[in-house]
C-alpha cells in the first residue's frame, strides 16, 4: 500500500523555474495592461482632421465618427455623429448661412427655434447666453431640448430625450453655427468633447 | 490563472461566434426555394399598402367621412390611391387625411402620417397624395423620410388571362393587409384610355380595397382597383357606421355612414397613374395661363346627365370614330363597341353599364359604378375587343348617378350578313381623283370638306342620305338619293360653303333606307398648308419670373435648373369656340401632364401661354410640349434645362433583398437597443471605409428589443454581376463585427431575417 501526502504536494515550495516563470507573467501582464491602456488613450484620442477652403473652416473631429458632407440641399455643410455608442449618436454639426449687415447672431437662434418646432417634438430652447472663443471672438450660446423619434415606424425604438447646443458666430457675411447634440443622459460626458473640438476648430 | 484561461475560453468563443455568425451571413442564399417576383416582395409590397382616411376636422373633433386603401409609390412618402375618398367632393367632403400603416404585416394599420392631395384626376379617379406631417402635426422632413414603396409597371403589357394579385385593406381597422388572387378575364375600351382602358378581374375584391394595387408575377403595381359609391347613405352594404355622429350615445343606421362603394370588378390601368406619380416626383406644376376652360367642367352642371343616338360599332379608327355602325354581328365576333352621344356629364358623375346576356349578368362586360373620365358632352364608347363573345341577345343599360341613361340591344350570332353598309369614313381635301388628302380627321377652314367612305354589299336602286352636323346642329341632308354606284368601292362626298365654313366641330351620318349606316366627326381648324391644318404654330419656350417679363423676353432652347418659372408661347389661327384640344408635357419623352381643353379664346391670335413652375428651381431635364386636336399632334417642340437629363436617384429602384434582423448580447441574449448596423457600399471593404456616409449603402440602428431593418433593398448578385456588400457592427463594449463579401442573390429568402450576436469586450 502507498500512501501519499496531497496537503505535502500542494505546499512544495516552487522551484526556481517556476519562480522565474510566475514572475514572467507578471511582468508581462502588466507590460499588456500599460499596452492596452496606452492603445485605449491613443484610440480614444485619435482624430481626423477636416477642411472645407470653401467655407473657410478647419476641425478635428474623433476618429472613427461618421463624416457626412451633403452634396445638396441639406442645411450644414459638415456633420460628425458617433456610431459606436448606443442610442442617439453624439453629433457635431457645422452650418453656414448667409446673413445681411444688419442680422443679429440672437435672430438666428430664433429661426432655428422656428425652423426645429416644426419638424422636431417637444422642442424647447432652454437658454440663450453670449459666448466668448478663444479668440476673443464673441458668439451666442442656445441650449435645446427635444424628443427624438426614430424615422423607421416599422421598428419598435423608444423616442429618446436629446440636449444640444449652438453657438452661432458671425464671420464675414456669413453666420456659422456650430451644432453639438447629444443623448440627454450622457450630456455631461459628450459636451467634454465638443469643448475640444470646439478649442480645435478654426474658421 | 484560472481568470486567464476564463479570457481565453472567452476569446475563443467569440472567435467562434464571430465565425459562426459570418458563415450564415456568407452562405444565406444557399438556404431557399425559388419564388416568383411577387413572392420575393410580398413584404414589402404589403408594408407599402395603407389604409387611407378622409376626415373632418374641426376644432375638438375628428370625424371619419370616407375610407379606402392606397400605395406607397415613392420612399419620400408618395401614395397613390382613388380620387373619391381623398379629393373632397360631395359624397365625401372633409378636410384632413390621414394614413394608416401596418407596422407589421400581421398587424391592423395604425395611423401614422397626415398626407395632403398632391395631384388628382377626379374623372380617372386617381390620386397621388404627399404625406406631409407626422399624426402629431409635425411636418416630415421628406429628405430623411425612407418608407417602403412598390414601382409602377407597364399595364400596356398585361394581357388576358394574366394573373394579378390585389393588396388592400378589408376591413376597418380590424384586419391586416390581404391579399386576393385572380386572373384578368377582360379588357374594356373607352375613348380615354383605348382598349386597355379598365381591366376586369375574377377576383373577388371587396369594396374597401379600393385604391390599393393590382400586382402582376413580377411585383410590379399595374392596376388600381376603382369604384367609386354613389353616395352617402345608401345600402348597409355599401356604407359603413364607424362613428356616433349625431351623439346620441350610440352606434346605429341613424348615424353618417362611410360610403365604400359596391363589390369592385375593374381596375384602373396604372398607366394612367404614371403621368401624376412623375408630376407629383418632380413638383412641378403645369399652368395653363391664358384663357382656357378644362372640357370636363360643364357650364350646365345642374342638368342632370343624359345618354342619347345609342349604336353598336365592331371597330374605332385612330380618331376613336366607329368605322361601321350595326345592328347585329356573327357568330365569333371578338369585338364590340356601344356608343352614345352624352351631356352633362361631370367628373364625379358616376356611372354604370349593366350588361346582360340571355338575361344573365354578363361580367365581362359590364362596368361597375366608376367616375366619369370624359369630357362634360359628345361621343363616347364603352367596348371590349380581342375576345370571342358568345352567342346571344345582349341587353345593355347605362346608368349615371344610379339613373338609367338608356338601354339597347344587339344579337350575336348565326353567319355573316351581306347586307348594304357604309365604313371607314375619313375626311380631308380632296386631289384630282377624289381621294381625301391630309390627316383625315382635322381639316383647314375653308369652302369645302371632303368625306370618303367605303361601300359593300350595295344594290343600284336602294336610297340613301348624307346628313352634316356642325356643333350638333344639322346644317346640310343631301335629299334620298337613289344608289347608282354599284356593289363595293369607295365613294366621296363634300359639303360646300361658297361663304366658308366655321371653325369647329361637324358630324357626318350615312343611312341606307333610313337605317344609320355610318358616322364619324371631324373637326375644322387652322389654315390650310396644303392639305393639312396649320392650327398651332410651333411653340416656342421663353423665361421670366411672371407673364408680363416673360412676353417681353426672347425665346431659346436652353435654360440654368436655377429657373422657377419656364413658359411655352404659341399662336393659333382659326380655331372654333369650344373646340377640344389637348396639351401634353413631357419630360425626357415621360408624360408628365395631360389636359383636354375647351378652346373659348378669339378665333385668331398669338401669345398664348402656358407655363411650368417649380419652387427652387426646374429639374434638369428635356421638356416637350406637344398641342392635339382630335388625336392628331399638331405642334411640338422641346427645350432643355440644366444638363437635359432628370438626375438619377439612386433610391428609385424599390427592388431587391430586405435586410433585417436582431443583435443580442451573447452572454445575456438580450436585445441590444440603439446599436447600428452599417452595410458599407459593395465598392468598399471594410478596410477601405474611412467612416464617411458616401461608402455607406444604408445604416439601421436597433430597437427596444435589439431588431433592425434596413431601409434600401438590397441588390442581388447573380452570375454575370455581383455585389459584395460589407458589415461593420461597432458598439462601445462589445467586440466589433466586420467583415467583408456579403452576398444576396434571388434565392436568398426575402426579407432576410439576420440573428447577430455581441460578445462583451473592451472596444
Amino acid at each position: 500500500m502507498q500512501v501519499t501526502d496531497l496537503r505535502h504536494n500542494a505546499f512544495t515550495d516552487p522551484t526556481p523555474g517556476q519562480r522565474w516563470g510566475h514572475i514572467l507573467v507578471g511582468v508581462l501582464g502588466v507590460i499588456a495592461l500599460l499596452t492596452v491602456l496606452n492603445l485605449k488613450n491613443a484610440t480614444l484620442s485619435r482624430k481626423t482632421i477636416y477642411t472645407n477652403v470653401e467655407v473657410g473652416i478647419t476641425a478635428l473631429y474623433p476618429a472613427d465618427w461618421l463624416l457626412d458632407e451633403p452634396t445638396s440641399s441639406a442645411d450644414y455643410v459638415f456633420r460628425v455623429q458617433n456610431r459606436h455608442e448606443r442610442g442617439y449618436p453624439t453629433t457635431f454639426q457645422i452650418a453656414s448661412i448667409p446673413i445681411s449687415g444688419d442680422s443679429q447672431a440672437r435672430s438666428i437662434l430664433d429661426l432655428l427655434t422656428l425652423q426645429r418646432s416644426k419638424t422636431l417634438a417637444a422642442y424647447r430652447t432652454l437658454l440663450v447666453e453670449p459666448y466668448q472663443f478663444a479668440e476673443d471672438q464673441q458668439g451666442i450660446r442656445g441650449l435645446f431640448t427635444y424628443v427624438d423619434t426614430a424615422e423607421n415606424p416599422f421598428t419598435q425604438a423608444i423616442p429618446s430625450v436629446v440636449s444640444g447646443v449652438d453657438i452661432v458666430v458671425s464671420v464675414g457675411g456669413r453666420a456659422l453655427v456650430i451644432t453639438f447634440i447629444s443623448e440627454a443622459s450622457n450630456y455631461d460626458n459628450n459636451y467634454t468633447l465638443f469643448e475640444t473640438f470646439l478649442e480645435d476648430l478654426s474658421f | 490563472m484560472s481568470r486567464l484561461l476564463h479570457c481565453y475560453a472567452l476569446l475563443i468563443l467569440s472567435i467562434c461566434m464571430f465565425i459562426f455568425t459570418e458563415s450564415r451571413l456568407l452562405h444565406v442564399h444557399a438556404q431557399t426555394t425559388v419564388l416568383t417576383p411577387f413572392e420575393q416582395n410580398l413584404d414589402r409590397i404589403k408594408r407599402a399598402t395603407v389604409l387611407v382616411y378622409l376626415a373632418q376636422e374641426t376644432r375638438d373633433d375628428l370625424q371619419i367621412i370616407c375610407v379606402g386603401s392606397g400605395t406607397l409609390v415613392s420612399r419620400r412618402g408618395l401614395i397613390l390611391t382613388n380620387a373619391h375618398h381623398t379629393v373632397p367632393n360631395d359624397a365625401c367632403n372633409g378636410n384632413t387625411i390621414i394614413i394608416a400603416l401596418s407596422l407589421s404585416t400581421e398587424q391592423a394599420p395604425i395611423p401614422l402620417y397626415r398626407a395632403e392631395v398632391a395631384q388628382a384626376n377626379e374623372g380617372l379617379d386617381l390620386a397621388v397624395l404627399q404625406i406631409t406631417q407626422s399624426n402629431d402635426g409635425r411636418t416630415v422632413d421628406l429628405d430623411t423620410l425612407s418608407l417602403p414603396f412598390v414601382e409602377l409597371g407597364d399595364s400596356n403589357l398585361v394581357e388576358l388571362d394574366d394573373t394579378v394579385s390585389v393588396m388592400g385593406y378589408i376591413n376597418l381597422s380590424a384586419d391586416s393587409v390581404q391579399l386576393r388572387r385572380g386572373t384578368i378575364t377582360s379588357f374594356t375600351a373607352e375613348p380615354s384610355g383605348g382598349e386597355k382602358t379598365w381591366f376586369k378581374t375574377s377576383a373577388a375584391i371587396p369594396a374597401l380595397m379600393a385604391g390599393g394595387g393590382v400586382y402582376n408575377q413580377d411585383g410590379e403595381l399595374i392596376g388600381i382597383p376603382t369604384t367609386a359609391p354613389l353616395s352617402r347613405q345608401t345600402s348597409s352594404q355599401t356604407c359603413l357606421v364607424l362613428q356616433d355622429t349625431n351623439q346620441d350615445g350610440t352606434i346605429n343606421e341613424r348615424d353618417t355612414c362611410i360610403p365604400i362603394g359596391g363589390f369592385i370588378n375593374a381596375l384602373r390601368p396604372s398607366s394612367f397613374a404614371q403621368p401624376l406619380v412623375r408630376a407629383a416626383t418632380l413638383q412641378t406644376t403645369v399652368e395653363v395661363v391664358s384663357r382656357s376652360t378644362a372640357v370636363s367642367l360643364s357650364q350646365f352642371g345642374f342638368l342632370s346627365p343624359f345618354a342619347t343616338r345609342f349604336f353598336f360599332s365592331t371597330a374605332i379608327n385612330e380618331a376613336n370614330m366607329p368605322t361601321n355602325v350595326i345592328t347585329s354581328a356573327p357568330t365569333g365576333t371578338r369585338s364590340l363597341y356601344l356608343f352614345f352621344d352624352h351631356a352633362n356629364m361631370q367628373p364625379n358623375t358616376v356611372y354604370e353599364l349593366r350588361v346582360n346576356t340571355d338575361n344573365i349578368p354578363n361580367t365581362a362586360l359590364s362596368l361597375a359604378p366608376v367616375r366619369w373620365s370624359g369630357a362634360n358632352n359628345g361621343l363616347w364608347y364603352i367596348g371590349t375587343s380581342n375576345q370571342v363573345l358568345p352567342n346571344g341577345v345582349y341587353d345593355f343599360t347605362l346608368l349615371a348617378d344610379n339613373i338609367v341613361l338608356g338601354s339597347t340591344t344587339i344579337v350575336i350570332g348565326g353567319g355573316a350578313q351581306f347586307v348594304p353598309s357604309f365604313s371607314d369614313i375619313v375626311f380631308g381635301l380632296a386631289d384630282e381623283s377624289g381621294n381625301p388628302l391630309g390627316n383625315g380627321f382635322v381639316l383647314p377652314v375653308g369652302t369645302i370638306a371632303n368625306a370618303r367612305f367605303i361601300y359593300r354589299n350595295m344594290q343600284d336602286g336602294l336610297e340613301w342620305t348624307a346628313r352634316w352636323f356642325f356643333e350638333g346642329v344639322e346644317i346640310f341632308r343631301s335629299p334620298p338619293d337613289v344608289w347608282r354606284d354599284g356593289a363595293d368601292g369607295s365613294k366621296t362626298i363634300s359639303i360646300q360653303d361658297a361663304n366658308g365654313l366655321l371653325p369647329g366641330k361637324y358630324r357626318l351620318e350615312l343611312y341606307i333606307a333610313g337605317r344609320l349606316s355610318a358616322t364619324s366627326d371631324f373637326t375644322l381648324a387652322g389654315l390650310a398648308d396644303g392639305a393639312f391644318p396649320k392650327v398651332f404654330s410651333e411653340p416656342t419656350f421663353i423665361g421670366g419670373e411672371n407673364q408680363i417679363e416673360a412676353l417681353s423676353s426672347s425665346p431659346t432652347t436652353n435654360y440654368p435648373n436655377t429657373v422657377e418659372n419656364l413658359f411655352a408661347q404659341f399662336d393659333w389661327n382659326k380655331i372654333g369656340t369650344n373646340t377640344r384640344w389637348r396639351l401634353e408635357w413631357y419630360i425626357d419623352e415621360e408624360l408628365f401632364f395631360s389636359q383636354n381643353l375647351s378652346w373659348v379664346n378669339a378665333d385668331n391670335g398669338t401669345q398664348f401661354l402656358t407655363r411650368l413652375a417649380r419652387s427652387g428651381g426646374l429639374l434638369d431635364g428635356r421638356y416637350r410640349i406637344d398641342l392635339y386636336i382630335d388625336e392628331i399632334r399638331l405642334a411640338t417642340n422641346q427645350a432643355s434645362v440644366g444638363i437635359g437629363q432628370l438626375p438619377i436617384d439612386r433610391f428609385a429602384d424599390p427592388e431587391g433583398l430586405a435586410l433585417r434582423g436582431r443583435i443580442l448580447d451573447a452572454s445575456s441574449q438580450q436585445g441590444l437597443e440603439g446599436v447600428s448596423f452599417i452595410l458599407i457600399s459593395d465598392q468598399f471593404s471594410v478596410a477601405d471605409f474611412v467612416w464617411n456616409t458616401s461608402q455607406i449603402y444604408d445604416v439601421a440602428v436597433t430597437d427596444r428589443n435589439g431588431y433592425f431593418e434596413l431601409v434600401r433593398p438590397l441588390e442581388l448578385s447573380n452570375d454575370d454581376v455581383s455585389f459584395p456588400y460589407s458589415v461593420l457592427i461597432r458598439s462601445d463594449g462589445y467586440l466589433p463585427i466586420e467583415f467583408d463579401g456579403f452576398v444576396v442573390k434571388a434565392d436568398t429568402p426575402n426579407p432576410l431575417e439576420l440573428t447577430i450576436y455581441l460578445t462583451k469586450g473592451n472596444e
